[in-house]
């Protein structure tokens, strides 16, 4: 095995690609990468690109490595917001506009509750 | 004088009552039994009743007594004239009267009352304001009220306190995204948690599903925000388990595929953290409901390191991956041994009953090339452990039938675990049925202690060795010593059992060696036994570690075979030589077999033309000079004396070569100051 010995601590980030669990998508990600980095160009490079392709080729280091991937947090809550913020938003809008309506006939129901009328 | 009527009583005892409670100032019961009258009857009581009325009324408007307002609301309903007190009482009891009524929602009521009041409104803007209050029934238009609002009064820079944001529960399904959303951005994730937990508690089924569905959505979000910090796990396993319950396995896959990385980073840092394995538990169990993240959770858990004190949440772990992936049955396996390895004491119960393992072990059996990848995957003490805990956890017959099974997938690391299983299954069946008559006598008893030459028995009475004999702890001791002796040999099936494996288990373990010559009488097939266990061990060095290994195990028969064909189709080097001469000569190897060694050395290096100047090729020198073939007292064999082989040297070439290397040895002096010290005892 060319990578034995070779540990790579983010094989999809070696492979240029996102955390995936596609064993298809990998392979075709490691052949596009062998394109650019042959074993006698850069034989350092090539033995991290096959260490990282047979972490990932084979279901159980693969599951592994998806696990301990790091997640891109920043694209992960740009995600959430895109789908959800408005809404959240509208929501907090809508509470706020009706706790302020709701301050006001308090006030109003306490000042009505106050109020002493001129006797006839 | 003529009896009164039956009307006419009920209207007197009325009277009497309206009259008693005004006296004790009971306004209301003086009402109540007013209004059980006729109008017309009431008439003479009106003027009191009203007074008492409005003192009541203001007093339930002061003390806040919502519910004696409400039936005031309703008793002037009934009686008008409650309300026909002195004007400025009667007035303010209007007034009273109809914010009741607001408050009630009564809106008819409070329109009629405020037709009697708006004229006693001085502030034509205050009217409109209650007028467009009354019309949209209490939820008016903010522009309309606020005009009407007296000015804020300034407290020197204090604001008034706000009132807390009330998050009513949603009733309907529609309404839970706005209510979750609403919670979610106004409060602390804690409290929104709270909140909305309160309300799936209470919710039914739809509303209950549809709020589990849109927490997970904002646990996802909080997961995020919190993903570098120690919470990020709590969080997870809030979101995990609500994915869990919200029987939306697609929508929530993400989410749990986010617990479950949260849960991997803190898995091999379990250890004694109670509280992280039980987040990490619930995680797992909830990773384990998507098919999909199964071998995911399976990599986790595998990965796992722990200490007592979580062994029950791992094991729980363990079991959920056990239910959904009987697959891997094999984990519980290597958690049982890992535990043993832990701890000798375990007090959690393993979920599991015989039955369970056999069946776990019949499930293996079924996918005996997935079983083996994930031995490959175990480090060869854990794997060791598993097999042996797998075979041990099977009956005979299964446990053999998974060794049969397994072999053709089996790497070599493999294949040593399994033949040091069959070794152990067998050695346990032979146990199992050794005949159980075969009480140890004191005479057997002190020979076997003599054997052992752990005491010295010879001054020892009977009656001494009768008594330990007859305690508990001579009972273990001879059964230990009487463990060999007592091994039933293998029949029937077992033995034909033994035979389909032996010959490939056989190579790997010296024990199975030992039962292969005990169980074939054939000397041609013994011979073949012990050519077929050096197949697998090419150098003198190696052989001659088996028989040691033999001797110390005290299997005769196999150390009686491996001596004879020690050298066997073997020409080792002479490195290889001297090494298996000291080796041997340190485990009390007979002359006869330090001989046939040393002649295979002193060959080698004839054949070499040379010698390597090291200590341990001139302390095997110094044993070859010391054992040299025929240096020793035997008789004279009256066998006819086998051919020489012919060497490729000449027998003068051959004798100048041995003197030379005999000049270079260590005198007999040398060896004999090695041999006392370094042989075994």
């Amino acid at each position: 095995m060319s990578g034995e010995g070779t540990r790579v601590d983010n094989p999809y980030a070696v492979l240029g690609i996102a955390p995936m669990l596609d064993g298809d998508a990998i392979k075709r990600a490691y052949f596009k990468r062998l394109a650019t980095t042959p074993p006698h160009g850069d034989p350092e490079a090539f033995r991290k690109l096959r260490a990282a392709y047979e972490t990932l080729a084979q279901a159980d280091t693969r599951a592994l490595a998806w696990l301990h991937a790091p997640v891109d947090r920043d694209a992960e809550i740009a995600a959430w917001e895109t789908q959800f913020r408005a809404r959240v938003d509208a929501a907090c809008a809508s509470l706020r506009s009706e706790s302020e309506k709701a301050r006001v006939l308090d006030r109003f129901v306490r000042q009505l509750a106050r109020m002493r009328l001129t006797p006839p | 004088m003529a009896r009164p009527d039956k009307h006419q009583r009920q209207a007197q005892r009325a009277r009497e009552e309206i009259a008693a409670n005004l006296a004790r100032g009971r306004a209301a019961k003086a009402a109540d039994a007013a209004l059980a009258l006729g109008p017309s009857e009431r008439d003479a009581m009106m003027v009191q009743l009203a007074q008492a009325a409005a003192q009541d009324v203001e007093r339930a408007f002061n003390t806040n007594d919502t519910d004696a307002l409400f039936a005031w609301l309703g008793r002037v309903a009934r009686e008008p004239r409650l309300l026909s007190g002195p004007p400025a009482a009667a007035l303010r009891m209007r007034w009273v009267l109809f914010l009741a009524a607001m408050r009630a929602q009564q809106w008819p009521r409070a329109a009629a009352h405020w037709v009697e009041l708006k004229s006693h409104v001085g502030n034509a803007v205050l009217a409109h304001a209650i007028e467009a209050y009354m019309q949209a029934q209490g939820q008016p238009a903010i522009e309309a009220i606020k005009r009407a609002l007296e000015p804020e009064i300034d407290r020197l820079g204090y604001d008034e306190a706000r009132p807390k944001l009330s998050h009513p529960a949603p009733k309907h399904v529609d309404e839970v995204e706005t209510a979750c959303f609403r919670c979610f951005g106004s409060e602390p994730w804690g409290r929104c948690y709270e909140i909305v937990t309160g309300w799936i508690a209470a919710a039914p089924q739809p509303v209950a599903h549809e709020l589990r569905r849109t927490l997970v959505l904002l646990g996802r979000r909080e997961l995020l925000e919190r993903w570098d910090s120690p919470a990020a796990l709590d969080v997870a396993r809030i979101a995990a388990e609500c994915a869990a319950k919200s029987g939306s396995p697609v929508e929530s896959l993400p989410t749990v595929e986010l617990a479950l990385r949260v849960a991997a980073r803190s898995l091999p840092q379990l250890r004694s953290d109670r509280r992280k394995a039980e987040a990490c538990a619930t995680i797992v169990e909830a990773a384990l409901t998507h098919e999909g993240l199964q071998p995911l959770v399976e990599g986790a858990v595998l990965a796992l390191d722990f200490e007592p004190p979580c062994l029950d949440v791992v094991l729980r772990m363990l079991g959920a991956l056990m239910n959904r992936r009987p697959s891997v049955a094999a984990v519980f396996f290597t958690a049982k041994s890992l535990f043993g390895a832990v701890t000798n004491e375990i007090d959690t119960p393993v979920p599991a009953t015989p039955e369970f393992w056999v069946a776990a072990v019949r499930d293996l059996l079924s996918t005996p090339k997935a079983f083996t990848g994930f031995l490959a995957r175990l480090s060869p003490h854990t794997r060791s452990d598993a097999v042996l805990n797998l075979v041990h956890a099977a009956s005979f017959d299964l446990g053999m039938e998974l060794i049969d099974r397994l072999w053709a997938d089996a790497s070599e690391g493999i294949r040593e675990a399994l033949a040091l299983a069959a070794s152990r299954t067998i050695e346990r069946q032979r146990f199992d049925l050794r005949p159980r008559n075969g009480r140890v006598d004191v005479k057997r008893f002190r020979e076997m202690l003599t054997e052992a030459g752990e005491f010295e028995t010879a001054n020892v009475p009977d009656a001494a060795l009768r008594s330990l004999l007859n305690s508990a702890e001579g009972q273990f001791m001879a059964s230990a010593l009487n463990f060999e002796a007592a091994l039933a040999p293998l029949s029937g099936k077992p033995l034909d059992q033994w035979r389909s494996i032996c010959e490939r288990v056989m190579p790997y373990e010296v024990g199975l060696l030992e039962l292969a010559i005990e169980h074939e009488p054939s000397t041609a097939k013994r011979k073949t036994l012990v050519t077929k266990f050096w197949s697998r061990r090419s150098t003198l060095r190696a052989r001659a570690e088996s028989w040691s290994e033999a001797g110390m195990n005290d299997h005769v028969l196999a150390r009686k075979h491996l001596a004879k064909h020690l050298l066997d189709d073997l020409a080792p080097d002479s490195g290889d030589a001297a090494h298996a001469l000291n080796d041997l000569f340190v485990h009390r190897a007979p002359s006869r077999l330090l001989e046939r060694v040393s002649a295979a050395l002193l060959d080698a290096i004839a054949r070499e033309g040379t010698v390597a100047h090291t200590d341990e090729m001139l302390r095997a020198l110094a044993l070859a000079k010391r054992f040299k073939p025929g240096s020793t007292n035997k008789k004279p064999s009256k066998k006819k004396p086998k051919a020489v082989k012919k060497n490729r040297f000449s027998s003068e070439a051959r004798g100048a070569i041995l003197q030379n290397q005999l000049d270079l040895m260590p005198s007999e002096d040398d060896a004999a100051a090695i041999s006392p010290r370094d042989r075994a005892p």
